[in-house]
């Protein structure tokens, strides 16, 4: 991954055509709308593909009973979908903030931050469930501050991972401490919310996760541009005028606000971060501007297929969405690995 | 000389800490009824019960896993030459939980038995761990890609143990303790099946010691010394694993204590020779009795895990040494 | 895409908004229309609501199950209780992997919930049918939960027929057992044989309802249990607090327990427990399986007073 980076300052002076990135987007945006199709379509109540043509027109009514099932099953489609992206594009901001291609909000105890807050804020401070969002955001951002301010004392990539690996396990022992007190059964269901499964999306979360994608995700394209000094590294980046000083920080605020509502939501979908900007990265190659658009459209279709394939492969036991990302994903993060080595 | 002082002066402090150990819980022991409990055994006396079956072997537990995590860590630490590497960091825990559960799950396995399936997990863990991290790092030899490639398998395995357990949690209800690594009354019956494994392994690091210390000099180093670096990494890596699979099958992933242990003993006394070995172990056992005692009276008479305290604690101290590392190394 | 979604959900509220006979409060503090007289009720957890629902003879369609290491499935408690199996009730969800379509094409009219595993669900759940959530641990005594289940359900009136049998049977079995029970403590616990510590139970399915209801005192570290919560765990270091009249526990078959596994615990925990629990030398510590008194039924109470009178006899 450090190869990659360093492949960049090369890349910077023969960018690839925009034409590639645009056709890519494009397909991706294909196939994701395709897979969305299926995924509404799929699932233990059958659905003739008719129905569910009608269940989309504008303005055309609906029987019943296909709209009970959609009432089901498009939320989950939609947080797959939104959660895929935010939690994508945070990934990929943190890699190039850190300057390592491994950095995911799950390895900088953002995602730790957010369960802490929600965990601690239902249990011990008894927060009324509605604001138990707001908090695991707050606790999300405070964590990323957090750990921003310590790396910063040691000014090295590395440091960042990290630091947020140490935070992140403090964190996840406190929420123990909590959750074993309450016996096997509050422990299991604990254990069971922090590795992500999609069957909790209802209406109003992904409401409450689409507002904030609606304010974060152009944000985030739009501010991808800033981006790429930072690649450079600090000192380059200076040389160039860019002030890492304040984009560095925004940005890791950014990735935070991105990753929060998702885990208050969903909780944290492991490794997707990575292998959605992993993925992203050896499409494009390394222009941010590029990649990042990849990376949210690859990270939506990796967590709609996931989530799909976990509530119709195995029936009736349903898999949830953030095992079969962790398992899948690292399989396929290490054959890539392994294919990009040979090629090299 | 200073080290052997040193050592003495460590050991008579693990020595306090256990009588300490024996005399604290829900309810503190007088000192001369501990002594009594010792030497003048009453079965009738409820406390002395308390004191010999309760607390003294829950003492010899925590005292035999954490020497034998710290000299796992110490060992490890040292053939790859890396500071935040542990059993727990390269995922060997997770490995060997999951893999315990499994076989629990499906086979009913009790007590000693998990070892043999928690040993085969700690193998898996620590291959995908070397994997991840080998293709992550390169030829670089990075400390962070072990300690990533570690902490992306602990995710991994852990998925699986959680997928398990959601199943039919009442029926892991006995487990939940186990789960995040404790001290049980008798986690002092499956070390007495374990204990050789132990022994084994601890008599054999000693046995390799300088072998190992030529490793830290680097391989061409240690080559040009005469060392076969690979045979000797292949051994360390031979005794670290069922030495910490013997203490997780027993206790259950206690971690931190492999990475903390080390670093305190190198602050203290450096890392090199025998003395240091004996050093780090004798550490490791003052931290795991200590966390024991933390966990037994902080919020007493509910008892707290001691691998959630561990985690907390170690979890700080991980922390602590990365800030000071990474400034060493900037400095 | 957006505003289609929208349609559909104002469109579901005003279906949602059919005509209902009462509202009841559920355990998590929701007022929730729930039809007179349900008639296909799903429950989402075996051995507390099913087993409850099956004794009231309420309609009863469709019940979550456990997945067995062999990849069958059951009902814990329903099983043993009452014979219940996949063959007489549908599968709603497997235990902790909840299906909501397989769930809403059951068609149910009410669905019944346990609290701590289904919570977060609660709004999806209600877009299928009225849901209710039930808290089995939220530390009141187990006979006023069913009757507050009962009364969910509409069905007080088997209820009270039940509850009314079983006040028979407790005041004869009272005054049968009265040299045994009168002015005798217990304590219930769970003993956890592979970490040596034990559980002090404040409730307990009908295992502490039966043993209150026949007069018998709780040891005074029950009260120390913190309020809204049926059990806590202590350090073995306190089982010399624990020295009731009666130690009565229950193991778990499916684990491979017995009858004789409290005692093999103990060895364990508080080896020479022998020496200084009276229990156990007048004989005094029975242990019961899990899948009878752990739900709350008159069934497993039953079977429970039938044991306590030919033991204490």
């Amino acid at each position: 991954m450090r190869g990659a980076i360093h492949q960049t300052r090369r890349d910077l002076y023969r960018l690839p055509g925009t034409a590639r990135p645009a056709l890519i987007v494009a397909g991706l945006c294909a196939l994701l709308l395709l897979s969305a199709f299926f995924a509404l379509q799929l699932g233990s109540s059958t659905l003739s593909i008719e129905d569910l043509l009608r269940w989309m027109m504008p303005f055309v009514p609906s029987d019943r009973e296909t709209t009970a099932i959609m009432t089901l099953r498009w939320p989950r489609v939609a947080m797959a979908m939104l959660g895929g992206g935010m939690i994508a594009a945070s990934g990929y901001i943190l890699q190039v903030v850190s300057r390592n291609g491994l950095a995911d909000p799950g390895l900088l105890g953002i995602s730790q931050g957010t369960m802490a807050a929600v965990v601690l804020g239902a249990t011990v401070f008894s927060v009324p469930p509605q604001w138990l969002a707001l908090a695991g955001l707050g606790g999300g951002m405070a964590t990323a501050i957090g750990v921003l301010m310590l790396a910063r004392m040691l000014a090295s990539p590395s440091g960042l991972i990290l630091v947020g690996l140490a935070v992140g396990i403090v964190l996840s022992a406190m929420i123990e401490i909590v959750m074993v007190q309450g016996g096997i059964l509050q422990f299991a269901r604990w254990l069971a919310w922090s590795h992500g499964s999609l069957t909790v999306a209802s209406a109003t979360s992904v409401t409450m996760v689409a507002l904030w994608a609606v304010v974060l995700l152009p944000l985030t394209l739009v501010m991808s541009r800033q981006m790429m000094p930072l690649l450079l590294g600090a000192e380059q980046a200076a040389g160039i005028g860019a002030s890492p000083k304040y984009l560095l920080p925004l940005f890791t605020l950014l990735a935070a606000a991105l990753v929060a509502p998702i885990v208050a939501a969903v909780g944290p979908i492991s490794f997707l971060g990575l292998i959605g900007a992993h993925i992203a990265r050896r499409l494009v190659g390394e222009r941010p501007g590029a990649v990042l658009p990849v990376a949210m459209l690859c990270g939506a279709l990796l967590l709609l297929a996931a989530d799909t394939a976990g509530r119709t492969l195995f029936l009736p036991v349903i898999v949830p969405a953030g095992i079969l990302v962790s398992v899948a994903g690292v399989i396929t993060f290490l054959i890539a690995a392994r294919l990009s080595r040979q090629v090299r | 000389m200073r080290a052997w002082v040193l050592l003495a002066a460590m050991f008579l402090a693990m020595l306090m800490l256990a009588g300490l150990h024996l005399a604290a819980g829900a309810r503190m022991s007088a000192p001369d009824l501990v002594l009594q409990a010792l030497f003048d055994y009453d079965p009738r006396n409820y406390q002395h019960v308390v004191i010999v079956k309760q607390r003294l072997t829950r003492l010899v537990v925590a005292g035999y896993a954490g020497t034998v995590l710290a000299v796992s860590g110490l060992l490890l630490q040292k053939i790859l030459r890396n500071d935040l590497v542990s059993p727990s960091t390269l995922g060997i825990n997770s490995g060997a939980v999951t893999f315990a559960v499994l076989g629990i799950f499906f086979f009913g396995l009790g007590g000693a038995q998990v070892f043999w399936p928690a040993l085969l997990g700690g193998v898996v863990a620590i291959c995908v761990t070397f994997l991840i991290a080998g293709l992550v790092g390169g030829q670089k030899r990075d400390p962070l890609s072990l300690v990533l490639g570690g902490s992306m398998t602990a995710t991994l395995f852990s998925a699986v143990t959680t997928f398990v357990i959601s199943l039919d949690p009442d029926r892991f209800g006995d487990l939940m303790s186990w789960l995040v690594g404790d001290i049980g009354n008798f986690d002092y019956q499956p070390l007495a099946f374990l204990w050789p494994v132990g022994l084994i392994g601890l008599v054999l690091a000693m046995a390799l010691s300088r072998a190992v210390d030529l490793q830290t000099l680097g391989e061409e180093q240690a080559a040009s010394l005469g060392a076969d670096t690979r045979t000797v990494r292949w051994a360390v890596l031979a005794i670290t694993i069922p030495l910490s699979i013997s203490a997780v099958s027993i206790v259950g992933p206690i971690g931190f204590v492999g990475l903390v242990a080390p670093h305190m003993a190198r602050l203290l006394m450096g890392e090199t020779g025998r003395v240091a070995i004996a050093f780090t172990a004798v550490l490791g056992a003052i931290i795991v009795i200590g966390a024991d005692i933390v966990s037994r009276t902080l919020l007493a008479p509910r008892v707290l895990n001691v691998g959630t305290v561990m985690a907390l604690a170690g979890g700080i101290a991980f922390l602590a040494i990365i800030v000071s590392t990474q400034r060493r190394r900037r400095a | 895409m957006r505003s289609v979604f929208l349609v559909l959900l104002i469109l579901l509220s005003s279906f949602a908004a059919v005509a209902h006979a009462r509202s009841v409060t559920d355990h998590n503090g929701r007022v929730v229309e729930v039809p007179d007289a349900p008639q296909r009720i799903v429950s989402l957890h075996d051995w507390t609501l099913t087993a409850m629902a099956t004794e009231l003879g309420a309609p009863l369609i469709a019940s979550n199950g456990r997945l067995a290491a062999d990849g069958s499935m059951f009902i814990r408690g329903g099983r043993e209780l009452f014979g219940l199996d996949f063959t007489k009730v549908e599968l709603a969800s497997i235990h902790g992997k909840p299906d909501l379509e397989r769930i809403r094409a059951l068609r149910p009219d009410l669905i019944v919930a346990n609290a701590g595993d289904y919570s977060a669900l609660a709004e999806q759940l209600s877009t299928i049918a009225p849901t209710l959530m039930f808290n089995a641990e939220n530390g009141k005594p187990g006979f006023e939960l069913y009757r507050e289940f009962a009364g969910w359900i509409g069905r007080e009136q088997r209820f009270d027929e039940l509850q009314a049998a079983y006040r028979t049977r407790i005041k004869a079995l009272r005054e049968k057992l009265s040299g045994a029970t009168a002015d005798r403590s217990y304590a219930a616990i769970l003993t956890n044989g592979r970490d040596g510590t034990l559980s002090v139970l404040k409730e307990y399915g009908v295992l502490t309802t039966v043993l209150d209801d026949l007069g018998l005192q709780r040891v005074a570290l029950t009260e120390t249990v913190p309020q809204s919560t049926s059990r806590m765990t202590i350090g073995a270091e306190l089982i010399g607090e624990l020295d009731a009249d009666l130690i009565v526990t229950s193991y778990l078959p499916e684990t491979g327990g017995t009858p004789q596994t409290v005692f093999d615990d103990l060895d364990r925990i508080a080896s020479g427990y022998r020496d200084f629990l009276h229990a156990y030398a007048n004989k005094r510590i029975f242990s019961f399986s899990r899948y009878e008194v752990y739900p709350t039924s008159f069934r497993g109470a039953g079977l429970l007073l039938d044991q306590f009178e030919e033991k204490l006899r």
